[in-house]
């Protein structure tokens, strides 16, 4: 009897304590975001360099242009800027760049001398966007290149781990 | 004494045989949809030089929720949400935003976007069986300062009987 008289006294706090449920039904979804490798680079300027003057008893005095700047995006490491032309330039003369280190990332190689291979021009490039780091080109030759006539080269610039 | 006793274990043992087989305990929520999004160089602002955008906002039906299981039209019920993250990046935030009613019982709140966190937070409420309550995801805080990786969470829609 007694027995009995617990388990209704038990039946009866069950029946108080139903309040609102511990827990919840839950359902879920995956939000996802790809980001895919980014490494963008474009160049805008049309230099112009001419040789035409020199200082008597020294070599043509060497001209420089600096109206072209780089535009460079990436979201990697250790990127670099690599440089080249087209075509060689004639012999006794000489084509520099130096390229500007994108804002707070990056080393400038400072003037490297343009060839048909690629040359390193800026190196350590991490996870920037900078669109607005100078290009500066600087043309000289030796009185040997003698009187050449107006000529253009392509300039590649690739932007590469 | 030992009576005394006897109601003393009887008090603390009934919520464990009770409490699980309550009234409330048959509502139920279902989220339908994902959303799985690819960012690459057509992301950025203005192109080379420039950064990616920094806000991504799906369709506005991206995930549909249906609440089952209710007592009825009166039976009110609350969603809350949160995200478990798997390899997400600290710079980015999602937010989600109720855009549709559903058809059904009343739903009410959650029109404005709420940030997602690891903590449950209240994102709508409502009352009765209701079917496909639009939502709208958002993500910000990209940039090329984010290493490029698949990030990844999982949003969890919670509904509580209240």
């Amino acid at each position: 009897m007694k027995t009995l008289k617990f388990l209704l006294l038990g039946a009866l706090l069950a029946l108080f304590s139903t309040g609102p449920v511990l827990g919840g039904d839950v359902s879920s979804h995956v939000m996802s975001f790809d980001f895919q490798q980014i490494n963008e680079i474009s160049v805008t300027g049309t230099p112009n360099l001419n040789i035409s003057s020199a200082v008597a008893g020294q070599e043509p005095s060497e001209v420089t242009d600096s109206s072209s700047t780089c535009a460079i995006t990436t979201n990697c490491a250790n990127k670099k800027i690599t440089a080249s032309i087209d075509v060689a330039v004639p012999a006794y003369v000489t084509l520099k760049v130096n390229v500007a280190a994108p804002s707070g990332s990056g080393t400038s190689q400072g003037d490297v001398t343009l060839t048909t291979s690629a040359s390193d021009v800026v190196t350590g490039i991490n996870n920037v966007a900078d669109s607005n780091p100078t290009i500066t080109y600087k043309l000289s030759a030796t009185v040997q290149a003698g009187v050449l006539s107006t000529d253009t080269r392509t300039v590649t610039f690739t932007l590469s781990d | 004494m030992r009576f005394l006793i006897r109601i003393f274990i009887i008090f603390l043992l009934a919520p464990l045989f009770f409490t699980a087989q309550t009234a409330h305990a048959a509502i139920s929520i279902t989220a339908t949809g994902s959303w799985v999004e690819t960012i690459d160089k057509n992301d950025l602002a203005a192109g080379a030089g420039s950064d990616l955008e920094n806000t991504y906002t799906s369709v506005s039906g991206q995930i549909s929720i249906d609440i089952s299981g209710t007592n009825g039209a009166s039976d009110a019920w609350r969603v809350d949400i949160r995200k478990v993250d798997s390899n997400w990046n600290s710079n980015l935030h999602p937010y989600v935003m109720r855009t549709s009613d559903g058809t059904g019982g009343s739903v009410s709140g959650g029109t404005a976007y709420l940030e997602v966190t690891d903590i449950n937070s209240q994102f709508f409420s409502g009352s009765g069986d209701v079917t496909g309550i639009k939502v709208q995801l958002r993500m910000t805080g990209a940039s090329i300062q984010i290493n490029p990786a698949s990030y990844s969470t999982v949003i969890y829609y919670t509904v509580v009987d209240i």
